[in-house]
């Protein structure tokens, strides 16, 4: 998978969650996914398709329980403390508006991409199976919280 | 002038925070009226007095282009302000809504500085009358 669209991925990341929630995500070594057991507890996925190109992929977000109450907290300045269907709503526009500036980078190479409407999935012990491709995974770090995201492309 | 806005989205959090967002601005807001469809928005914009509408695209029921294209077609709902809120990544498609006559378009996720602009580029504003 070409490591310019990770880079995508990571900034797209950063940004959005530091623009909605003012949290400033580090992100850590990436790293090829060997299971496919959920790495957190409340994920959102989304189906990526180039229009006209055959690249296609998928894009999974999983936030740890601690991650997402600090994100949905921040963002709307109150706390939170289960994950209920808000916070669902919330991972899911994350997930989204992450895709949205990933795919508005990629489109600056003259590639248009389409994406499908999010997922959410809670349970941390839930199986994410992607395309039969190899996967790459990028950890994040929010003080002492984790979140995790998942990319798969193929060339 | 305090305005009263109309926010369209069907996710609870993004409206939330738009209105967070809004208090940030310092613009100054009489009434703020949710509406989770396009449809919830016309019926919102027929029994309200209404100067300017954030609209999502992607909504259940109704999206934010069919709602748009009702409120073109009416009277009085053509002249109110409308300004796109959305993570849409095409220029065509956006391009499209803006010859279709919105005011503007933001993108998902915005900072306070950015929905000010699109306010006051929408309703007129100057920023000598501030």
């Amino acid at each position: 998978m070409n490591v310019k669209l990770a880079n995508h991925f990571i900034t797209a990341t950063v940004n959005v969650l530091s623009t909605m929630a003012f949290v400033k995500p580090v992100a850590g070594t990436p790293y090829i996914k060997t299971s496919n057991k959920s790495l957190a507890e409340v994920s959102g996925t989304l189906g990526i398709t180039g229009i006209g190109i055959k690249t296609k992929g998928c894009m999974t977000i999983a936030f740890t329980k601690g991650s997402i109450l600090k994100i949905i907290s921040n963002m709307l300045g109150e706390s939170h403390e289960t994950i209920n269907a808000e916070v669902c709503d919330a991972v899911g526009e994350i997930t989204n508006m992450i895709s949205g500036q990933a795919r508005k980078k990629l489109s600056e190479n003259g590639q248009s991409f389409e994406a499908s409407i999010p997922t959410i999935i809670v349970g941390k012990d839930q199986e994410i199976h992607h395309l039969k491709l190899p996967s790459v995974i990028i950890p994040f770090k929010i003080d002492n919280e984790h979140f995790f995201v998942d990319i798969c492309f193929s060339d | 002038m305090a305005y009263n806005i109309l926010i369209v989205d069907d996710s609870s959090i993004i409206r939330a925070v738009v209105i967070k967002t809004l208090e940030l601005t310092g613009v100054p807001v009489n009434k703020i009226f949710q509406a989770e469809n396009g449809k919830v928005g016309l019926e919102v914009l027929h029994n309200n007095w209404i100067d300017l509408a954030f609209v999502d695209i992607n909504m259940p029921v109704m999206g934010g282009v069919a709602m748009i294209e009702e409120m073109f077609k009416d009277d009085l709902l053509h002249t109110v302000p409308v300004v796109v809120v959305s993570t849409e990544g095409s220029k065509t498609r956006i391009n499209e809504l803006i010859e279709k006559g919105i005011k503007g378009y933001l993108r998902k996720p915005f900072q306070p500085e950015a929905l000010r602009d699109i306010i006051d580029q929408s309703l007129g504003v100057q920023k000598d009358e501030e």
